[in-house]
């Protein structure tokens, strides 16, 4: 169970992710020979020199998590972890909203429920007024922001949105 | 002369002035706010100036570096949070300072030493490069081959915690260089059958995605659950330039200047080590160095001049060489290449009027750091207001603009969201970004010189550890190397000696 951190997890995506590269490469053609680098060899070689230092990052990490005392272990930082998967849901959703909601919408939108989303986790309203104020101000600055963003990038730089 | 006189031209333009005003602000406000870096600035800035020419884009990116540097003392002095990595010496007498009822006089003196620091910086970096530059013009294939490989070391061992971290980040970056079409034969490689990656990996979504969206993800992550610190506002008339106090400090202004300059010139040194030199050097020509760290001026001049001069420094090795030695001037590189301008010795021979306009409008983003927080001084401290729940949807609402508005892709934005993430992690785990970033502006670079040398030299590797410049880059490379791993081994050393005598 100590091995299963999300170091050795990327560290292992990583590798993952390197062994594909190298699988793909073996499809390019190779160099003309005569000393002539061909177009998958450069990256092969990249790839095999990835391999060789993450298995030796991987060494490092899994020997420090086994040598790691179970009772000093860290506690997962969860409430972080949420808040971070739920920003980048939310810019996920802003991306996906863009083309078929419009920017004045989508922008809208993301700046309302991010600025709500980031008062919840980073400076939380203590009392039902508090939040009503928070409320308010997230409507207001996701307005404003988004009419005043639209203005300067288009009318200024050129920009064209959907 | 005539390269001079037709820079002069195109830097006295209005548009030009302004864009170089513009950048330094927004470098101001963004070097302001505790947690956005001087990368994160022109990461954010590098859209805004697309459509803009090469001057003008140039001079907002510089001002924008500039400005980040300068506005990270804001909030050293009135709140002892360095708004960036080089002004952590700033709070050390400039916080005390400003405790003291002095606010206004430590933001002056902050002010004044940047602004003297940032210019003789700036003067020292035209003296040095043309030479540098003059050097390197002999490069050829394999020199060039060997200035990757020098860069890439460099930037791997210094960007994150471990050598070999920074080595995979970089590595990273040299594969991700590869995708799409190979500029020699046209094979396509790694595109995944993507039309969108035939032109390869955009620099723009990848420095947005590393530098800005998982610095967000960073903040969020770890100010979450955590109290903000009470702001604490400090009282002061005005920031006035204490030109009196500067002048009777010379001797601390001219060595910390240059040492800024020296170490912001060596490849993965940076400001944060300048200052602390810097600091360290006042301290010991000071007759009361028992003042340092209670509120000494000197300690804030060291500080200030010196990270300030840094910028100049770092500029030669990356605008002579095309080696940045740290973060802001990778993000700086990737924005000038995005822009057309490839720095490297060939830039200084085929472009020498551009490279004189980038000389005078780095001086000019001083001048306008100088005057801009002069007369704007409160503004900067109220920006210190603004709070993150709203800052941190607003910065990804322009990464989003920035990356969308260039080519109108949804594509790169998943791009930039990938990155995003990917960042976030490598960031995490110690691996570092910057690395990533390098490899992919310096990939195509290395890969096509190793090929075109390996065809002048009919196949003979051992030509490019036999050419002295590329052998002497090569080996440097090696010693940087063995020195940082050796350096690592005995950090470990240490800990494992620190663990076992906790243990017993």
């Amino acid at each position: 169970m100590r091995l299963l951190s999300g170091r050795i997890v990327f560290d292992l995506a990583l590798l993952a992710g390197a062994a594909w590269g190298l699988w793909q490469s073996q499809s390019l053609p190779p160099g003309y020979g005569g000393g002539d680098i061909g177009p998958g060899d450069f990256p092969r070689a990249v790839l095999v020199l990835g391999v060789i230092a993450l298995l030796a990052v991987l060494r490092q990490d899994v020997s420090a998590a086994l040598r790691r005392a179970p009772d000093v272990d860290t506690p997962p930082h969860l409430q972080g972890t949420f808040a971070a998967l739920l920003i980048s849901a939310l810019l996920i959703a802003y991306v996906l909203l863009l083309e078929p909601l419009g920017f004045l919408a989508a922008t809208g939108a993301f700046l309302f429920f991010g600025i709500l989303a980031c008062s919840r986790f980073l400076d939380p309203p203590d009392s039902v007024a508090a939040w009503r104020r928070t409320l308010l101000g997230a409507a207001l600055v996701a307005t404003v922001a988004t009419g005043l963003s639209f203005f300067v990038f288009t009318y200024g730089f050129g920009l064209i949105f959907p | 002369m005539d390269n001079i006189l037709e820079a002069l031209t195109l830097v006295a333009d209005l548009r030009v002035l302004l864009g170089i005003c513009t950048g330094t602000f927004l470098g101001l406000v963004m070097g302001a706010l505790p947690g956005l870096t001087a990368a994160m600035a022109i990461a954010l800035l590098i859209p805004l100036t697309f459509g803009m020419g090469p001057v003008l884009g140039v001079g907002m990116l510089l001002g924008a570096f500039c400005g980040a540097i300068a506005g990270g003392a804001v909030p050293a002095i009135l709140l002892n949070i360095p708004g960036t990595p080089s002004s952590v010496t700033t709070t050390l007498d400039g916080f005390p300072m400003a405790r003291n009822g002095e606010a206004g006089k430590a933001l002056g003196i902050s002010i004044t030493s940047s602004f003297i620091g940032g210019v003789i910086g700036a003067l020292l970096l035209i003296a040095l490069s043309l030479p540098i530059a003059r050097f390197a013009l002999e490069f050829g294939p394999a020199e060039f081959f060997a200035l990757g490989v020098f860069g890439l070391v460099i930037i791997a061992s210094v960007s994150s915690g471990s050598m070999l971290r920074g080595l995979v980040a970089g590595l990273l970056g040299l594969f991700l260089a590869t995708v799409g079409s190979d500029p020699m034969t046209g094979a396509l490689r790694f595109t995944g059958g993507e039309p969108a990656l035939i032109t390869g990996i955009g620099l723009l979504p990848a420095l947005i995605g590393l530098f800005a969206v998982s610095q967000v993800l960073q903040d969020v992550y770890s100010r979450t659950g955590r109290r903000a610190a009470e702001a604490v506002t400090q009282s002061f008339d005005r920031a006035r330039p204490p030109f009196g106090l500067i002048a009777r400090a010379w001797r601390v202004v001219a060595s910390s200047t240059i040492i800024g300059v020296i170490v912001g010139a060596i490849p993965g040194a940076g400001g944060s080590i300048s200052s602390f030199i810097s600091y360290d050097q006042a301290r010991r020509m000071s007759r009361t160095p028992e003042k340092f760290g209670t509120g000494a001026p000197e300690g804030l001049i060291a500080s200030e001049s010196s990270n300030n001069a840094t910028a100049g420094g770092a500029l030669i090795p990356m605008l002579t060489l095309g080696v940045p030695g740290e973060v802001a001037t990778a993000v700086l590189m990737g924005g000038l290449t995005i822009q057309g301008v490839r720095p490297g010795p060939a830039l200084f021979d085929q472009q020498a009027s551009l490279v004189y306009a980038i000389f005078l409008a780095f001086i000019l983003a001083n001048c306008a750091m100088f005057l801009i927080q002069l007369f704007g001084i409160r503004l900067f401290v109220r920006i210190l207001g603004v709070p993150t729940r709203v800052m941190m949807p607003l910065i990804l609402m322009f990464c989003v603009i920035g990356v969308y508005g260039v080519n109108g892709s949804v594509f790169e934005l998943w791009l930039m969201l990938g990155f995003g993430v990917l960042g976030f992690f490598l960031n995490r785990y110690g691996f570092g970004t910057a690395p990533v970033i390098l490899g992919l502006i310096l990939g195509a670079l290395t890969e096509s010189n190793l090929r075109r040398g390996m065809t002048v030299f009919d196949g003979d590797w051992t030509a490019f550890l036999l050419r002295p410049i590329s052998a002497t880059l090569l080996l440097l490379a090696v010693l940087f190397l063995s020195a940082i791993l050796w350096q690592n081994h005995k950090f470990r050393q240490n800990d494992k000696k620190a663990e076992e005598a906790s243990q017993r």
